[in-house]
């Protein structure tokens, strides 16, 4: 657990001076502030509780699916190519670094940056409710709810990762996987094919997009959606998931490619 | 005699058919500075790799400190400094930084292991450039410091003078040559530069084609190399026909026209000459020649010799 610790804040040191993983986290205020500036129903809101609502779930619906995902997939091949790529492989294991360590340190890291991603989107929101002279009602519940998010996406990028790990390809390749990756976690998680599965050894569980949606949809405030939106509502409602099944889902996923991950970077030369 | 601090029995590393090194069984004596000698592509990187575990061997076995190296890994690396291949180091980090994330890997919280280091290969701490921005002499120190920064009692270094000028090739030389002297560190240096491995090292291994082909000190190697007298005359051949004659010298070789080459070491020099310019022969050259490491290189690789 020290070492894993140590290599952590060795992965810290390594992002001095790099400005894509910095970005990757600001690009999630992108959305919201988007919504906020261009969207003529996310300018007016009838109280400080919609605000929270319709502003968190673009947090919820479009920067987690849509740049959380890719961005966390992207990050983690610049993070595992990046000691190949700099030839410093060599280096740590004559330190010696135990490999699936390094591998899981990384893995760590890109736990934080998602957590980081939703908490930054999250406090945007906060700032543009405030903003506009609301009381942020419901606020931090939401808060946390994106947290949960981020960490579902993490997991769920995870086989992405290995992937990417697996097929050692250029960054171009990754961006590829990644992309395709994305699309399909998007379409299928709003495809009711799949949002409307039962909890069990099915894709609308196993998909980070499908799950996540039966997550945190039930936390979201639809009194005062349009009636597409109720009706949409009423059909998912006996899908949705509780917390520990949601949480139990992505332990299991992320035990099993975590060590695929560690396994596959251990077998790689350096 | 103590056991050697690096010895391999049989090492052998196989990339298809292709054999990269082939039974190697090299021995490391505490101390020592041990020069791997051999051409680019004979085989002293995968060696070199394999002792430190970051190429697995086909066959054989590698120990080190006394232990084999395969599950003592740990403690075994940790007391070694290396530098393998060309530097590989983070380019969005300076120089410190750098050494700064191995320093934390390798449990060293002084900050004066790093200053040392650096102090050690005329770099300077807490610079503001990035190693990207250095040149590939500045890269080499760089790597050199990473090996020795945490004091290791093994250094392995692999072509450690690449890239450097002329005055940090002396420098780095007479570094080495004081880590060994001063503080008795052993160390296994490799290089395809003969003239460095003659000036640097105790002993030493000729590697060629992945064979091992001699491991020797430099005092057995200089004794093994050839002595022999070679004259510059007017006329080579009357000359090796009066040394025949009157001085019983059966061993002269006319080399050229003008050029006899005697591989006996009795003869006396002075009354050869002599014996030439009372028979009318101009004598413009006399001299006791010695093999170089380089032509031994040459006779035991069977082939051309090298920088």
């Amino acid at each position: 657990m020290r070492a894993l610790l140590k290599l952590l804040r060795c992965e810290f040191a390594k992002l001095k001076r790099k400005p894509l993983f910095f970005a990757s986290v600001a690009i999630s205020a992108l959305i919201p502030l988007g919504c906020t500036l261009f969207l003529p129903e996310m300018q007016e809101f009838s109280s400080g509780a919609e605000a929270v609502d319709r502003l968190m779930s673009t947090l919820f619906q479009l920067s987690a699916y849509l740049l959380l995902m890719p961005a966390l997939v992207v990050l983690a091949s610049n993070l595992l190519f990046e000691e190949q790529d700099n030839d410093t492989l060599k280096n740590l294991m004559a330190v010696p670094v135990n490999k699936p360590a390094l591998a899981l340190a990384k893995m760590e890291l890109l736990f934080l940056f998602s957590i980081a991603f939703m908490a930054m989107g999250g406090f945007v929101n906060l700032a543009l409710v405030l903003g506009k002279g609301l009381e942020p009602v419901g606020f931090w519940q939401l808060f946390f709810v994106g947290i949960g998010q981020g960490i579902m996406m993490w997991a769920g990028a995870l086989p992405c990762v290995f992937l990417v790990v697996l097929l050692n390809r250029s960054y171009i390749i990754s961006v590829i996987i990644t992309f395709f990756y994305t699309a399909v976690n998007y379409i299928f998680g709003t495809n009711d094919l799949f949002i409307t599965q039962p909890f069990g050894f099915n894709p609308g569980t196993l998909l980070p997009g499908p799950l996540a949606f039966r997550w945190f949809y039930q936390y979201l405030d639809t009194s005062s959606s349009s009636a597409q939106m109720v009706e949409l509502l009423e059909r998912i409602s006996p899908y949705f998931v509780t917390t520990p099944q949601a949480f139990l889902v992505v332990i299991l996923e992320s035990v099993v490619f975590l060590a695929l991950i560690a396994l596959v970077y251990k077998r790689q030369g350096c | 005699m103590s056991d050697p601090v690096i010895e391999t029995c049989g090492l052998t590393k196989k990339y298809g058919n292709q054999n990269s090194v082939s039974n190697l069984s090299i021995h490391v004596k505490k101390g020592r500075i041990y020069g791997l000698l051999g051409r680019n592509g004979a085989g002293k990187t995968t060696t070199m790799r394999m002792l430190l575990g970051l190429t697995a061997p086909s066959s054989g076995d590698v120990k080190i400190f006394g232990k084999p190296l395969r599950g003592n890994e740990k403690t075994i690396l940790s007391r070694i400094g290396s530098l393998i291949e060309s530097p590989g180091f983070y380019p969005n980090l300076t120089g410190t930084e750098n050494l700064q994330i191995f320093a934390g890997l390798r449990g060293l919280k002084d900050p004066k292991y790093i200053r040392n280091a650096l102090e050690v290969v005329s770099l300077p701490y807490r610079d503001k450039k990035l190693f990207s921005q250095y040149s590939l002499g500045m890269k080499q120190r760089l790597a050199i410091a990473l090996a020795v920064m945490h004091n290791p009692e093994l250094l392995i270094l692999d072509e450690p003078i690449n890239g450097l000028d002329p005055i940090g090739i002396a420098e780095v030389r007479g570094f080495i040559r004081e880590l060994c002297d001063n503080t008795g560190k052993t160390i296994l240096i490799s290089s395809h530069i003969l003239s460095e491995i003659s000036l640097l090292a105790d002993d030493i291994g000729i590697i060629d084609h992945g064979v091992l082909l001699e491991e020797e000190s430099l005092e057995e190697l200089e004794a093994k190399n050839g002595k022999y007298f070679r004259f510059t005359v007017s006329n080579a051949a009357l000359a090796a026909t009066l040394l025949q004659s009157r001085l019983d010298i059966q061993e002269a070789e006319v080399t050229s026209a003008n050029e006899l080459t005697v591989r006996n070491l009795q003869l006396d020099i002075g009354a050869a000459v002599r014996l030439f310019v009372d028979a009318g022969l101009s004598v413009s050259d006399a001299h006791l020649y010695e093999d170089t490491l380089e032509d031994y290189f040459k006779k035991v690789t069977g082939g051309e010799g090298i920088a």
